[in-house]
């Protein structure tokens, strides 16, 4: 239980710098495809375009992996929170994917939410991370004024 | 003053969210012209699609800027620096924009992830001075 808690902080960690890594990749992507119509006159079809986000879209779904890996390890804590936590994360995960693939059919709509979840995201991820890292000092500080006092 | 501060940031803040809106349209309306087989396009139509995220972005600036000055109307030291500081991202934002297109793969991978940190900034500021003003409240009577 104690050997999850470890794996579940690591993991959860890797995952926010990875969130982090993405949102860079998607402003890769677009200014990628803006470079290659900087010379005038020309034009670019479907897959250039997909080329420059082919790291984006890659990293995306080894993202999602990573959510139902860290559910799963999740359940080897068994700690309710943490479980209710990566369930959050893996559902946000899958409806990132689910904006990412309907985004094009209704931009105004879809396509505008998929950045503003991706920020959700990394403030879940970001916030579980921390919360993992500072819950391990904190029984520590909270341990040493008990066993002063008895 | 500090009133307008308050609600000055949280326009600032609902309008960087927004700007997050206009960012993904222009991406997915790109690739909503691209669907169709054989269909291409040019420098103008990619632009076209991220005309509104171009435009706030500006107007967005132009907020931080009189953000600041407003800020020097409060005369509170943390305020003008806070301030400052969404000034400075704001500028730094504006100019990786404009470097973006000729080194996408380091400005271009920076402008959405200062994005993210511009508004973690001015949320964070938002919710300190609404908050804040929730704390004061109450010890406006004791104070009469």
């Amino acid at each position: 239980m104690g050997a999850f808690r470890g794996i579940y902080k690591y993991f959860v960690s890797l995952m926010a710098i990875a969130v982090v890594v993405q949102i860079g990749l998607a402003g890769f992507g677009a200014f990628d495809a803006a470079n290659k119509l900087s010379d005038t006159g020309t034009t670019i079809d479907q897959d250039s375009f997909d080329r420059s986000f082919d790291p984006h879209a890659g990293l995306g779904s080894l993202i999602v992996i990573s959510g139902l890996v860290l559910l799963l390890i999740s359940f080897g804590t068994r700690d309710g929170r943490r479980m209710k936590r990566a369930g959050i994360i893996f559902g946000l995960l899958v409806l990132q994917l689910i904006l990412a693939w309907t985004g094009a059919s209704v931009p105004y709509l879809l396509g505008v939410l998929h950045p503003i979840n991706a920020f959700v995201i990394l403030a879940v991820v970001g916030s579980t991370a921390y919360r993992e890292w500072t819950a391990e000092k904190a029984p520590e500080a909270e341990a040493a004024p008990a066993v002063t006092t008895t | 003053m500090s009133a307008v501060y308050r609600v000055w940031v949280s326009i600032l803040t609902a309008a960087v969210v927004v700007q997050i809106f206009f960012a993904g349209y222009g991406a997915f309306e790109n690739v909503h012209k691209l669907d169709k087989d054989g269909s291409t396009i040019d420098q103008d139509a990619y632009n076209h699609s991220f005309d509104p995220h171009i435009a706030l972005g500006y107007f967005i600036w132009i907020g931080g800027v009189i953000f600041l000055l407003i800020s020097f109307g409060t005369r509170d030291r943390s305020r003008i620096y806070r301030a400052l500081g969404v000034f400075g991202l704001l500028t730094l934002q504006v100019l990786l924009a404009w470097i973006g297109y000729g080194v996408p793969y380091v400005a271009g991978g920076l402008h959405p992830i200062n994005a993210f940190v511009i508004l973690g900034f001015l949320c964070s500021i938002t919710y300190r001075e609404w908050k804040g003003r929730r704390t004061t409240t109450p010890a406006e009577p004791a104070a009469a």
